[in-house]
């Protein structure tokens, strides 16, 4: 027969739900029949833990899963991306990423400098693909720069806020995108200021972090194929990246 | 008879929107509440959350069949949390941000009044106070860690190796982190 020390795990176990060994229960049960100090306490630890039955009426808006309907909705699986057999499909989805990536914060830069240099500033952004035409078939969209930020308000939204977990969720949520053909897209026509320097510097520094690991920070999502040469893909980056020094 | 979790991320691998649907209304609450009691900041965990079942669905063709799926959502979710705690430490974006501002003294705020989805409501911002409410009410003077077993064991129903699995934690460190936590509550409701 166990005393009461040894048998006060056991209860706690029971009232957390945990299945007992048949022998076991019957033991507790016979000790809490005997025992009222050791009954008192289970009878304590069940209302301790009923207490917490508030937690069972959190809500969350409904909206949440609707963004993610319509996300999966909207996009085909990464997976298809991940699935093509070439690796120079993958190059080049990838290297127009990270021009997509470069130029998404760009356009943050130019936002918070464009206030007192730039009050004039086109608005407008033309499409200029760095894919190679005829190998992905992607729409030449002309869009606006509020349909642009409607459309990856999010994910400027969460670059900023730092809710994105890694680069690589950033880029896989970016070619996601980009496969959709709707932020097929580089800058055109507008002004960098002086400070946009530094932040291209750092996004460039994200891809350098992620080719260096030899794979996406994300485990099995942005993965740098096995036929990639890195000098190629960098060397793809530093292309998109003087694109946009030459804007400037 | 309603199907099974595994039944439903099987219709997922054939690209069933529906039955990612009927999943989301099973976990949205549960596993929202847990996301929110490891991260404690709303917007971030509806990200995660989103994150998560948007991976889900994507490679649904990952889960193992035999498998059980509540245990490879969670694995996910606190997975993509953890990223993000990291990420937060390591690198926090407010720093660019700095280096972005403008000359208007407000770093960055014209993009969050551009980005309308991002601006959260009355509705939404009342919905994270009282969120935090319960959260204090009902978890006080619990730790994070003990905090995220008591929701995975009270709100998500996991059994001890259910959660050790989740948190890769051994179940000996899941059980007594219960029993701490339950004690403690017990203590609370005697004072």
């Amino acid at each position: 027969m166990k005393n009461c020390d040894e048998i006060k795990g056991y209860m706690l176990d029971q009232v957390l739900g945990e299945v007992l060994p048949r022998d076991i229960e019957v033991e507790l049960r016979d000790h809490l029949s005997l025992c009222p100090s050791c009954r008192r306490q289970f009878e304590e630890y069940e209302v301790a833990w009923r207490s917490l039955d508030g937690l069972k009426d959190i809500r969350f808006p409904e909206s949440i899963s609707l963004n993610v309907l319509r996300q999966v909705a909207a996009k085909p699986r990464v997976i298809r991306f991940l699935g093509w057999s070439s690796p120079r499909w993958r190059f080049l989805a990838l290297a127009a990423a990270a021009s997509l990536l470069l130029t998404a914060g760009i356009y943050i830069l130019l936002q918070s400098g464009s206030i007192v240099d730039q009050a004039d500033q086109p608005t407008s952004i033309s499409s200029a693909s760095t894919f190679v035409p005829g190998e992905v078939s992607m729409p030449d969209l002309k869009i606006t720069m509020d349909s642009y930020l409607n459309e990856t308000g999010n994910i400027l939204y969460g670059i900023r806020e730092g809710s994105y977990s890694s680069w690589g969720s950033i880029l896989s949520e970016i070619i996601s995108r980009d496969i959709q053909g709707r932020s097929n897209f580089l800058l055109e026509s507008v002004d960098l200021p002086p400070h946009s320097r530094p932040v291209i510097g750092v996004l460039h520094d994200a891809f350098q972090q992620i080719l260096r690991s030899g794979r996406g920070h994300e485990k099995d999502e942005v993965r740098l194929p096995p036929g990639i040469n890195p000098e190629a893909l960098l060397a793809e980056i530093e292309k998109a990246r003087c694109e946009v020094m030459i804007v400037q | 008879m309603a199907p099974t979790d595994e039944q439903l991320i099987e219709l997922c691998k054939e690209e069933d929107v529906s039955a990612l649907d009927e999943l989301l209304k099973r976990y949205r609450n549960p596993l929202m509440g847990f996301i929110y009691s490891v991260i404690r900041d709303y917007h971030q965990a509806q990200d995660i959350f989103q994150e998560t079942f948007i991976r889900v669905y994507r490679e649904a063709r990952r889960f193992r069949t035999g498998a059980v799926f509540k245990t490879w959502l969670y694995t996910i979710a606190i997975n993509r949390c953890r990223d993000a705690i990291r990420k937060k430490k390591r690198r926090p974006i407010i720093s660019l941000d700095t280096e972005w501002a403008g000359s208007d003294g407000e770093p960055g705020q014209r993009i969050m009044d551009k980005v309308a989805s991002a601006d959260p409501g009355p509705r939404e911002e009342a919905g994270c106070r009282e969120l935090e409410e319960i959260f204090q009410r009902e978890l006080l003077g619990l730790s994070d860690e003990h905090r995220q077993v008591v929701i995975l064991s009270r709100l998500n129903r996991f059994k001890y190796y259910e959660i050790a699995e989740i948190l890769d934690i051994p179940s000996g460190t899941v059980r007594s982190r219960l029993h701490y936590a339950l004690e403690e509550l017990r203590k609370r409701m005697r004072t």
